[in-house]
């Protein structure tokens, strides 16, 4: 749980924060930061005192000008500041950017898909999917009937033990789906909409605390589900062959080119004991049903 | 400011001597991470790790980062491969000849330094009077300049060593072609003719060569001192201990260095390589030979402090936990100084105000 004092705490020395497999340090004086993962983070246990912090981060304003003058975001990773600064507005968002990067970037122990990835009865479910299929609704979704999140934005696949491990974050929920969650559950907590980002409005959902909880425990992959959101669609799932769902996983992952023969290896087993299908879907609960184990 | 500031920093003392790391603390490594990331060392610092054969020792998330991190350099060594095969296919089918520098060299040759280096950009050296057909060759298969404007483009082929960088249209990989290793409006003049009467064809090659070992340590020193802006300076620092390692087991090496930096006109660099090698990593240079290199240190005292202060600022500032403004205005320092060496002053003032006003407009 977090302290009390999280702005304290994120001013100082950082706030250390274990996320998944990795513990995290941010550092933001910005409150638009403070506020998002003081209500989005709530659940999220802190490292113990002497943990080794695998990535630091701060968020900060680029110039004391800035402050005051078209106000702007900037993000920093031990130090080096991979992008371009951003609307203040966006700071929490490019938090969460951030760090998608700096995973993606670093963590070359796990083959890391372009995808999200939830768990039931001990089976894991990968929907990889380009921007606009739908998969962060549709994990949303699940996650709010009762699924385990494991992650929204990139199922990072071990290259030791082919076991998807968790990495439960808000889910970033963009500009219809916002409203489509708000109205599928009652008791979703959703952060600030941010409009006009890159990708439209933006806005992030409190992952369960269930989830949360059992981050550190990994689930096998079951099955790969490419989902495709189509206005009035009847929902249709189709299988499709290994080989098709290999390459289509091979180009979204990110660091593939870097693992060579191991993420080949490990992407070649995870589709070879998985179910591998199509979903095209409009019906939500349609859709859940459906993927019911 | 003296060397004494980073000799207590985590990376120094592991590249010094990495079995110490075995007793290092949580914040040890993470200030070590931080270092080695920003200084592109990340992938030495496993590779020393599995060299040494204590990486069974370490924390297992220790050892998870340094996987990854080897995982990384292990990538790019597949892929600066391959870009060196089709370089050789590009130029060879117009039978011109090429010399792999620094990166691409010591990883396509397995060199000292290859072992977990990591780089951003393959650099070549083609003779002058071949510039011109290489860049054709180069165009038809497939490399084009990256986006500059007239400005730079004029900039590069009038006063630069070599051709706006360009980039491959297909695999996105940058490729930075050199016909000689400075400027030529530079203060030092080293005769690029000498560099090829001694280079060393690549095993079963005839027209792709790598420069001679003591050629190949000059370079890098030049390259550090002269021409760049020290930004990867503490990981050129770590290739030029590590060839010096490789090469000082040759008969003479040391003595054939020196009469070589005299002849190319590059003792100065030499002497600052030695230097700052033997002051951040204790590089094996014996005394005799530091001391007769010393010779070439013969600016003013002034010129001297500010130098020190000034590379120490620069090479430290990866090691710097927080930048400070000093190592804003040594980097700055830096680049101008680099600039200075490169061209005479009434070439220089108005490229960086151009650089400083002009660039600012893109963002």
């Amino acid at each position: 749980m977090l302290p009390g004092d999280v702005a304290r705490y994120l001013a100082g020395s950082g706030l250390n924060v274990t996320i998944g497999p990795f513990d995290v340090s941010l550092r933001s004086r910005l409150p638009q930061v403070i506020r998002g993962v003081t209500h989005l983070y709530a659940d999220f246990p802190i490292s113990s005192v002497g943990d080794f912090i695998d990535y630091h981060v701060d968020l900060f304003s680029p110039s004391p000008l800035r402050r005051w003058f078209r106000q702007q975001v900037n993000f920093s990773f031990d130090g080096v500041r991979p992008f371009k600064p951003l609307p203040l507005a966006q700071s929490f968002a490019m938090f969460e950017w951030g760090l998608n990067w700096v995973v993606a970037n670093n963590a070359h122990q796990f083959a890391i898909v372009h995808a999200a990835a939830v768990e039931k009865d001990g089976r894991g479910f990968i929907f990889p999917g380009a921007p606009g299929s739908g998969k962060s609704t549709l994990c949303a979704a699940l996650v709010c009937s009762g699924w385990r999140l494991l992650s929204d934005e990139m199922a990072m696949i071990s290259l030791t033990d082919g076991l998807i491990w968790p990495i439960p974050r808000p889910v970033s929920l963009k500009n219809a789906s916002i409203e489509i969650i708000r109205k599928f559950s009652a008791d979703v907590v959703i952060g600030e909409v941010v409009a006009d980002t890159a990708k439209g409005n933006v806005a992030h959902m409190r992952p369960p605390k269930a989830s949360v909880v059992s981050a550190k425990i990994p689930a096998a992959p079951f099955a790969i589900v490419f989902p495709t959101y189509r206005a009035n669609a009847e929902t249709h799932f189709a299988e499709i062959s290994k080989g098709h769902t290999l390459m289509r996983l091979a180009e979204n992952c990110f660091n593939y080119p870097i693992l060579g023969a191991a993420g080949f290896n490990c992407l070649a087993d995870a589709v070879e004991q998985s179910r591998c299908n199509t979903l095209v879907y409009s019906d939500m609960n349609d859709a859940i049903s459906a993927l019911e184990p | 400011m003296s060397i004494a500031v980073f000799e207590k920093h985590p990376l120094i003392r592991y590249l010094r001597d990495p079995g110490s790391a075995v007793a290092f603390s949580a914040s040890d490594w993470e200030r070590l991470f931080r270092a080695a990331r920003h200084g592109y060392l990340l992938s030495r610092v496993a590779w020393l790790a599995k060299r040494d054969q204590f990486w069974e020792h370490l924390p297992k998330k220790i050892q998870f980062h340094l996987k990854s991190a080897f995982r990384v350099a292990e990538s790019q060594a597949t892929s600066v491969n391959w870009e060196v095969v089709q370089i050789h296919k590009a130029l060879s089918e117009s039978n011109i000849p090429f010399v792999l520098l620094k990166g691409a060299a010591y990883i396509k040759d397995q060199f000292a330094p290859a072992q977990g280096r990591l780089l951003s950009d393959v650099d070549i050296l083609v003779p002058k009077d071949r510039l011109t057909e290489a860049e054709k060759a180069l165009y038809s298969h497939g490399w084009f300049p990256t986006k500059l404007d007239a400005y730079d483009q004029r900039y590069y082929r009038e006063w630069m060593h070599e051709l706006p960088p360009m980039q491959h249209l297909g695999r996105g990989t940058t490729l930075d072609v050199h016909h000689t290793i400075l400027p030529p409006t530079a203060l030092l003049k080293p005769d690029v003719e000498k560099l090829w009467s001694d280079v060393c064809a690549i095993e079963n090659t005839k027209d792709l060569f790598v420069l001679s070992p003591v050629d190949m340590v000059l370079h890098s020193a030049t390259h550090l001192f002269h021409d760049g802006e020290l930004e990867h300076g503490l990981r050129d620092l770590v290739d030029i201990d590590a060839l010096i390692g490789q090469f000082s087991r040759q008969d003479q090496f040391f003595q054939r260095l020196i009469t070589r930096a005299d002849e190319l006109d590059l003792g100065r660099p030499l002497y600052y390589a030695l230097k700052y090698c033997r002051g951040f990593l204790r590089t094996p240079v014996p005394d005799d030979i530091f001391l007769r290199v010393s010779a070439y240190n013969n600016r003013s005292m002034a010129i001297r402090s500010l130098m020190e202060l000034v590379v120490l600022e620069s090479i430290g500032s990866v090691l710097k936990d927080q930048p400070s403004v000093t190592t804003h205005a040594s980097q700055f320092a830096m680049y101008v100084r680099s600039h200075y060496l490169r061209m005479p002053l009434r070439l220089l003032l108005p490229h960086l105000l151009r650089k400083q006003f002009i660039s600012d407009r893109s963002h």
